[in-house]
């Protein structure tokens, strides 16, 4: 029997409790120093071991009676969890419905208004302007409406859109048969439908309209132009100051 | 209870979590004996393994969805759980260590009363044991874990290298050299405590 073999039944026979006696290992034990010391050890160890082992004290009835006790309380925890998180989805998803709902509404309601500043656009800008400037006959052809211009600069600028949309509903011939030299026909014109007395006003349009103005008409990147306003308040006619 | 009975670790573990309390008592049952002498031994202190006892059925149920049973049984899981609340617990307390017959005076009057022997016989071996948890407390940890795992709590050798995740050559080399080194320090019990701890590691490369 070698050292190594000794130690591993020594090791087996302390694990299982069972002296480990055969005429080998007694042989071995009497011919070996170091292996009859590493015995002594064991045993040793081995016995105190076993004093410390069966000195262990039982888990306390106290604490089981804890344990379940805590089992309880999380048990008790994650059913308030799960009820309270239950109403808690309705408000997030209302709130979350209600967000759409309110930006669809938003909208909705800024493109029907931006529809009807457009419709009545023209209508207004011709008011203030005729508020703001006396009449001055089509054949009297100065251009000194400045501070009309000023006054009806915010407008105009919707204005521009009415401009924009509406050529294509004009029969240019016809009006510019009926308006004065220079004037771009904004609606049909005819000589029930554009009388002699029309105002003019000078308004200063956004830079936007810089394309199709000539360069000197181009003031701090604003554009001025003339138009013409009927007594009803709708314009006829523009002209891009040259 | 009955229907219990035969259910793995890991179904007992999802029924507890789920709200059924046989299964966790069951569990518990299972379970208790372990962990509770590991910590007790690797802690020295009652109170540190009843602290350790509670945390770890806590954490088992809060973390039941982080376990899974390719990662071994429940009890492994348990006790990985205890170790790292052990260690915890040293690192706390290392900076307090109360004086090793503390804890003996406390638990005396209670042993004289229930021990049916004699009054001195008791009382040394109430001493020595005190003296060899001291030594055992006083080994290096990983020479500790496998002695405390393998010769207090009854652990086979392979479930000692699952539970530490090392290989069964290494629970042997390591508790060999351990018996060693605790035979060395338990040579020096009659001297002085101060011994005991200034006992080096000689031989133990492990």
């Amino acid at each position: 029997m070698t050292c190594n073999e000794f130690q591993l039944v020594v090791e087996i026979a302390a694990r299982s409790d069972s002296p480990a006696a055969s005429e080998e290992f007694s042989e071995h034990i009497r011919e070996c120093k170091d292996c009859r010391h590493f015995l002594e050890t064991q045993q040793e160890v081995g016995h105190h071991l076993r004093l410390v082992r069966d000195s262990a004290p039982d888990v306390p009835v106290s604490l089981d009676a804890r344990i379940l006790g805590n089992y309880h309380d999380q048990l008790a925890a994650a059913t308030a969890r799960q009820s309270q998180s239950r109403p808690r989805m309705i408000p997030w998803i209302l709130s979350w419905k209600s967000g759409v709902a309110l930006a669809a509404l938003v909208i909705l309601t800024w493109v029907l208004a931006t529809r009807r500043s457009v419709q009545s656009t023209v209508p207004r800008v011709s008011q203030a302007a005729a508020v703001s400037q006396p009449a001055v006959p089509l054949t009297a052809s100065n251009t000194e409406t400045k501070s009309a211009a000023v006054i009806a600069r915010p407008r105009a600028k919707r204005a521009r859109t009415m401009v924009q949309q509406k050529p294509s509903a004009t029969p240019a011939v016809a009006a510019e048969n009926e308006l004065p030299a220079g004037f771009r026909g904004l609606m049909f014109c005819d000589a029930l439908s554009c009388p002699q007395t029309m105002e003019m006003i000078r308004v200063e349009l956004p830079p936007g309209f810089a394309s199709f103005a000539p360069a000197s008409s181009v003031t701090n990147g604003a554009v001025l132009a003339d138009v013409l306003v009927g007594p009803d308040g709708i314009a006829r006619g523009i002209r891009i100051v040259q | 209870m009955e229907k219990c009975e035969g259910a793995s670790e890991a179904d007992l573990l999802r029924s507890a979590k789920a709200g059924d309390e046989q299964a966790f008592e069951l569990l518990y049952q299972r379970l208790k004996t372990g962990i509770f002498r590991y910590a007790f031994f690797m802690t020295n202190s009652q109170s540190a393994a009843e602290e350790v006892m509670q945390e770890v059925f806590i954490s088992l149920l809060r973390d039941a969805g982080r376990y899974s049973e390719d990662l071994g049984d429940v009890g492994g899981f348990a006790f990985g759980i205890a170790r790292n609340l052990v260690r915890r617990i040293g690192r706390r307390e290392s900076v307090f260590r109360p004086l090793p017959a503390r804890e003996t005076m406390e638990a005396l009057p209670a042993s004289l009363v229930s021990a049916a022997e004699d009054v001195p016989g008791q009382l040394l071996r109430d001493e020595q044991i005190e003296t060899v948890r001291a030594a055992i407390a006083s080994l290096p940890e990983h020479y500790r874990q496998v002695v405390v795992l393998c010769d207090l709590c009854e652990l086979s050798y392979a479930e000692a290298a699952q539970r530490l995740e090392c290989a069964v050559g290494t629970i042997r080399s390591r508790l060999n050299r351990g018996h060693a080194l605790l035979a060395q320090k338990l040579k020096l019990l009659h001297k002085s405590p101060a011994q005991l701890r200034e006992t080096g590691t000689e031989g133990c490369l492990i």
